[in-house]
């Protein structure tokens, strides 16, 4: 590899002027070596999170952090879609700014992809090694029987395909992106269904997934519904 | 073990099973292998019911749980916050009033 390739690290936010400094803090840290930029997309957070983001590109320059705000909530893959009209980077790494997803995995996700030439590198929190932090029983329990149902009828590559923290190829994920149609978790599904039907070669690392968000579960019957629903679709799709 | 290719090769089955139970099944065959494929389809649900349910806890016994990352994860936020080389970063983005 005569160049190092160039990471562009997509950040969509709402409302995580606490967090935002944190992870931009901690990838500055991991990723020293590493040549990089930080895209944040925020959905208009009421919190004050884009004056954080500005504050954040004074500090460290607009090659580094790179503003690319929108008027509203839009969702999450469109989000992901905006960011990479302007990312520069050969591979595009996807996370949580919540600090579920701990920025110190990135150098693991880049290992694994040239270990292999890899398309896409993936988290998961069922490898050896993986793991979560702050989840009751119930919720162990929703997750592990929704992921039961997604390897049962998707039968992917890859031990976790409803998590969110990843890397992937540019080129092939504007590809991919440009053809899902879901949203949420099923969106996170639906582009690796695609990327095995295109032949990409996808890996995984373990990771830790630390959940922030006490008390409330994200998880009611109807996201339960929809997200069988999901599964089913893909099942089937093409 | 594509579901795709695997759902035809169900309904089919069903169909034959359908036949047997209805008594249209062209063959006839003795009773003891014609009780034999009355029951199948039941205990192959059930096994498989116990198959789920056995992947099921085993796979949330080995949900590996990581509480000491809950502690370190705060312990590293404090320490990053603290620290001279982003100190930058975390007094530009703190509100007047501190937080």
């Amino acid at each position: 590899m005569s160049k190092s390739p160039f990471y562009s690290i997509l950040l969509p936010t709402y409302n995580e002027r606490d967090n935002l400094p944190v992870v931009v803090a901690m990838i500055e840290q991991y990723l020293r070596d590493i040549p990089h930029e930080i895209i944040i997309i925020d959905d208009n957070s009421p919190d004050g999170t884009q004056e954080v983001a500005t504050a954040l590109q004074h500090q460290l320059g607009p090659e580094r952090i790179i503003l690319k705000p929108r008027s509203g909530k839009l969702g999450l893959g469109s989000a992901y879609v905006h960011g990479s009209q302007y990312a520069r980077g050969d591979f595009l790494i996807i996370m949580d700014v919540d600090l579920s997803h701990h920025p110190r995995y990135i150098p693991t996700f880049i290992e694994r992809q040239r270990e292999g030439d890899y398309d896409i590198v993936t988290g998961s929190r069922y490898l050896p090694g993986g793991g979560v932090a702050g989840w009751n029983l119930k919720r162990k329990i929703i997750s592990c029987g929704a992921n039961y149902l997604t390897q049962l009828l998707l039968r992917p590559p890859i031990s976790d395909v409803t998590g969110s923290f990843r890397l992937y190829r540019k080129s092939h994920f504007d590809r991919l992106v440009s053809q899902c149609t879901s949203k949420g978790y099923v969106f996170q599904m639906e582009m690796i269904v695609r990327a095995v039907n295109a032949n990409l070669r996808i890996a995984e690392v373990p990771i830790i997934f630390v959940d922030r968000i006490y008390g409330e579960s994200k998880l009611g019957g109807q996201e339960i519904v929809l997200f069988a629903k999901g599964v089913l679709q893909l099942t089937f799709l093409e | 073990m594509n579901p795709k290719t695997v759902l035809p090769i169900c309904i089919g089955v069903l169909i034959l099973w359908l036949l047997v139970l209805l008594g249209l099944f062209p063959i006839s065959l003795p009773s003891v292998l014609h009780r034999l494929v009355l029951t199948v389809p039941f205990l192959g649900i059930v096994i498989f019911g116990f198959y789920s349910l056995f992947y099921l806890i085993y796979k949330v016994v080995n949900l590996k749980d990581c509480p000491q990352a809950q502690i370190e994860l705060e312990r590293e936020v404090k320490r990053i916050r603290a620290d001279p080389e982003y100190s930058s970063l975390f007094r530009a983005t703190t509100s007047p009033t501190g937080r």
